[in-house]
């Protein structure tokens, strides 16, 4: 062996230049407990024999009590079992819509990005267009044509959030095809399909992660927008439902607020945990973000000890 | 008394659950108007000394032992202090890759904001950037062009403008050059080492290029591992090298005789 | 040690080679024409070690990313082992870039940090189907970087290139590029981002690829002193152009070129032709 003169040891880098093993703080752990919780409560709602429909007339808007913990509705229906039945379908439409939009995004923004030139130019028009698009006023016009129904409900709202991901993909594939390791591949004879599944997507997948967990906050919120009015079809339970079941049948005008604050803050919780979450794998992926201390002295002094 | 003085300095840094002990029991002084250089390879120590100077350490740092700048203690002194010695009294020169100035600002503009910031009338700030564009020779239209439009040379330049716009007593130059051409190296420390020497600076350059401080004059420290293994004046270290690793840096030094052909090639090259 | 002769056959020629970058509109109109290399010539023969002098931004890099297929050129001609390249496909640029392989100036940037030591090296490998099997291939991994130096070959394997020094960075590209069993390397600034004293042990493995196995390299670089020591023959570079060439020794002692002589006053740490105003 030719020596290698390094004296290995001495040279210890302070500042890894990628951390491979992402830490989440306090907030993702929040928000992932809260959407685990979400999540079983959805599941009990959708397989446990819970019946959201049992009227019972001596229980019209009756107040919270013991028995029933959020009370009645207008038709003396218990708001807790729709609440917990209606959990499902916001949740999967919320997880189903985002899924659609990152993968639609996801797909035209490497696409875009990895293409110089017309294409590139071309793809970029279409997600400028696509920004620009009125939520309501198109799902409404889809709403007319297709008719309502929680498919078309998912596909509307993925295509009216596909843009946002496919903008934040490009510019990251555009600025990683010019990383060094990206034309040392080029150097070395590999084609564009190896340097995408090796070197692109790699750098991509993280970011899927930040922007999935906005896109469903975005698209339960949107969804909710859309049964409240009644864009989503009647069929179906659900949380944008309740509210607007509750501001139908003057629920308000009758003091009964547990029709209406309960649906209207999960969607809150469940939104906030999303931003939680979208908002620590950002930092976490991007450390820079948090390193800004002003002050004039910020290092700490160690009582004089013998020096080694 | 010295402008700066250093004494038993300590410097640990806290990465990932360990602890790295950058700096060790470093002493040092200087004097109004000298020279120090101090050379080390990269993770020796040289550039977390420097910033100890200015009291420029991250949170993750602790330190131990005495630096006092221009009679302030940099370390333990009031912060009003120390605020107050950066810039003013001293001031730094970076890394030329690290590029310091405002994308969006032209030269001009941004020598101007400091030397209104830190208290000249308007007017005369604008005459006395002129000046500072002449001092560190660049033509009087580089005030109206953006850091972009410039070459790597002539931004470093308009860097140490900045740097001595509130006529420093201490200019720190961590790697002032590196990254950029050979030529236009030369040509920076040329700028440096006759600013410190018409302006009257006390001067410390920081880097890993032997080649590049030999021709300062004042004090050599040569750093490894966080120590300070070698310290005196840059003459005598240069002419009787005391440690081994200044040895080595010495005989690496670039030598286009007849003497130096074979030094590199040799170890493998004779099988 | 095997000293290249002059009658040894040209592995890379490069001829009177001109790349324009052209800034053009949306619509195919030219707006902008820069020369970024312009006329440039270069030889290199079997066994030989090249440099290519210059500072940034003189086109040194420009050309080699050429002769690689990975910058289009304006005129000229690009020929390897006595093949012109000129009007090749896919499939012959791709076997020229295993026979010749590129080493960055920044190793850090030019390996992946996603991937393993072996990954790495295995890539090449992976792009151009060699190596018949996984253990086949394991084995030409831990040839290759027992031949760099990095041994034993299996404490690397698993790891990822921040965990590494610069210069063992810089052993893993190599290592990279010799599992090709390249004939030529191309080394843009192969030491330029690494310690001095990490330096010499880099470039005696160019010394000893070309004693060991004959392979020829086109060493590019502004570092003077490490093209001294290696090169047989220099090619300086400015603003595009050759301005001269030579046998090292010839060069170094006796520039013709006032920039070469510049360069070389820079490097030595002697003051340059305008001296310090007193």
């Amino acid at each position: 062996m030719s020596g290698i003169i390094e004296p290995s040891g001495i040279a210890v880098s302070l500042a890894e230049p990628e951390p491979r093993r992402l830490r989440l703080d306090a907030k993702a752990i929040a928000a992932i407990v809260i959407l685990v919780v979400f999540a079983l409560v959805a599941l009990a709602g959708r397989f446990l024999p819970l019946d959201p429909g049992a009227i019972d007339v001596t229980k019209i808007f009756a107040p919270p009590s013991a028995s029933h913990w959020l009370g009645h509705d207008d038709a003396g229906r218990d708001v807790l079992i729709q609440l917990v039945i209606g959990a499902w379908p916001s949740l999967v439409v919320g997880l189903s819509a985002a899924a659609v939009a990152v993968l639609i995004g996801g797909t035209l923004g490497v696409l875009a990005g990895y293409s110089r030139g017309w294409l590139d130019l071309v793809l970029l028009r279409l997600m400028d267009y696509f920004i620009v698009v009125p939520a309501l006023p198109f799902a409404m016009v889809i709403t007319a044509i297709w008719g309502p129904g929680l498919g078309h409900l998912i596909i509307v709202i993925g295509i009216l959030l596909w843009s946002t991901t496919a903008r934040v993909v490009r510019a990251q594939v555009k600025s990683g095809r010019e990383r060094l390791y990206v034309q040392r591949a080029q150097a070395l004879g590999a084609g564009h399909l190896h340097i995408l599944l090796r070197h692109i997507l790699p750098q991509v997948i993280p970011l899927i992660g930040t922007t999935g967990s906005l896109a469903v906050a975005l698209a339960i919120l949107t969804q909710a927008a859309l049964e409240f009015f009644g864009l989503a079809g009647t069929g179906v339970l659900s949380w944008g439902t309740m509210i607007r079941f509750a501001f139908q049948r003057d629920a308000m005008l009758n003091d009964a607020w547990w029709f209406v604050v309960p649906p209207g803050l999960c969607i809150c919780i469940v939104i906030t945990a999303c931003y939680w979450l979208a908002q620590s794998l950002e930092k976490a992926l991007n450390p820079r973000l948090s390193t800004t201390d002003l002050r004039v002295r910020s290092f700490s002094l160690r009582s004089a000890r013998e020096g080694a | 008394m010295p402008l700066v003085e250093v004494e038993k300095l300590n410097v640990w840094m806290a990465a990932g659950g360990r602890e790295v002990h950058a700096v060790q029991d470093a002493s040092l002084t200087l004097e109004p108007g000298g020279q120090l250089a101090i050379v080390g390879e990269s993770g020796s120590g040289k550039s977390t000394l420097l910033m100890a100077l200015m009291g420029l350490l991250p949170p993750n740092a602790t330190v131990s032992g005495r630096v006092i700048v221009d009679g302030v203690d940099v370390l333990e002194g009031p912060e009003q202090a120390l605020a107050a010695l950066r810039w003013r009294t001293v001031s730094m020169v970076f890394q030329a890759s690290s590029n310091p100035l405002n994308p969006v600002r032209t030269i001009g503009h941004q020598l101007r904001q400091v030397l209104v910031f830190h208290g000249l009338p308007s007017a005369e700030a604008r005459d006395r950037a002129r000046e500072l564009l002449e001092m560190v020779r660049l033509p009087a239209a580089t005030e109206h062009y953006y850091p972009h439009q410039l070459s790597g040379g002539m931004r470093q330049r308009a860097v140490i403008a900045l740097a001595l716009a509130c006529r420093p007593k201490l200019l720190l130059a961590d790697e002032p050059t590196t990254a950029l051409d050979p030529i236009v190296q030369a040509e920076i420390v040329e700028l440096i080492l006759s600013l410190k020497k018409s302006l009257g600076l006390a001067l410390v350059l920081v880097s890993h290029d032997l080649a590049l401080v030999r021709r300062m004059e004042g004090d050599l420290a040569v750093m490894l591992g966080g120590k300070i293994v070698e310290y005196g004046p840059l003459a005598r270290l240069m002419a009787k090298p005391g440690h081994e690793h200044l040895r080595t840096l010495i005989a690496a030094l670039p030598d286009f005789g007849e003497a130096g052909r074979d030094k590199v090639a040799a170890p493998g090259g004779g099988s | 040690m095997m000293r290249a002769q002059a009658s040894a056959p040209p592995l890379l020629e490069l001829r009177h080679l001109r790349v324009n970058f052209v800034e053009q509109s949306l619509f195919g109109r030219t707006l902008n024409e820069v020369s970024a290399v312009d006329d440039v010539s270069i030889e290199v023969r079997q066994g030989e070690i090249v440099a290519l002098i210059g500072a940034s931004g003189s086109g040194k890099t420009t050309t080699v990313r050429a002769a690689l297929g990975l910058q289009p050129v304006t005129a000229g001609e690009i020929v390897f082992s006595g093949r012109p390249m000129t009007g090749m496909g896919p499939r012959e640029w791709k076997d020229l870039r295993r026979r010749m392989q590129l080493i960055f100036q920044d190793p850090t940037e030019a390996l992946n940090p996603r991937m393993t030591v072996e990954e790495i090296v295995m890539e090449g490998l992976l792009i151009h189907r060699l190596g018949e099997n996984p253990s086949r291939r394991r084995e030409m991994i831990e040839e290759a970087l027992g031949f760099v130096g990095l041994t034993p070959p299996g404490h690397f394997l698993r790891r990822h290139p921040h965990t590494l020094s610069g210069g063992q960075r810089q052993r893993v590209a190599i290592a990279a590029a010799l599992v090709l069993s390249p004939e030529l390397l191309i080394a843009d600034e192969p030491v330029s981002m690494l310690d001095p004293s990490i330096r010499a042990g880099i470039l005696d493995l160019f010394a000893r690829l070309r004693a060991e196995r004959g392979m020829s390299t086109l060493m590019v670089t502004h570092d003077l002193p490490s093209a001294y020591h290696l090169a047989d023959r220099v090619y300086v570079m400015n603003r595009g152009r050759i301005v001269e060439e030579g046998p090292t020794k010839q060069v170094f002692r006796s520039p013709s070129h006032d920039y070469t002589k510049a360069l070389i006053r820079a490097a030595s740490g002697q003051t340059l032709a305008d001296g310090p105003v007193p």
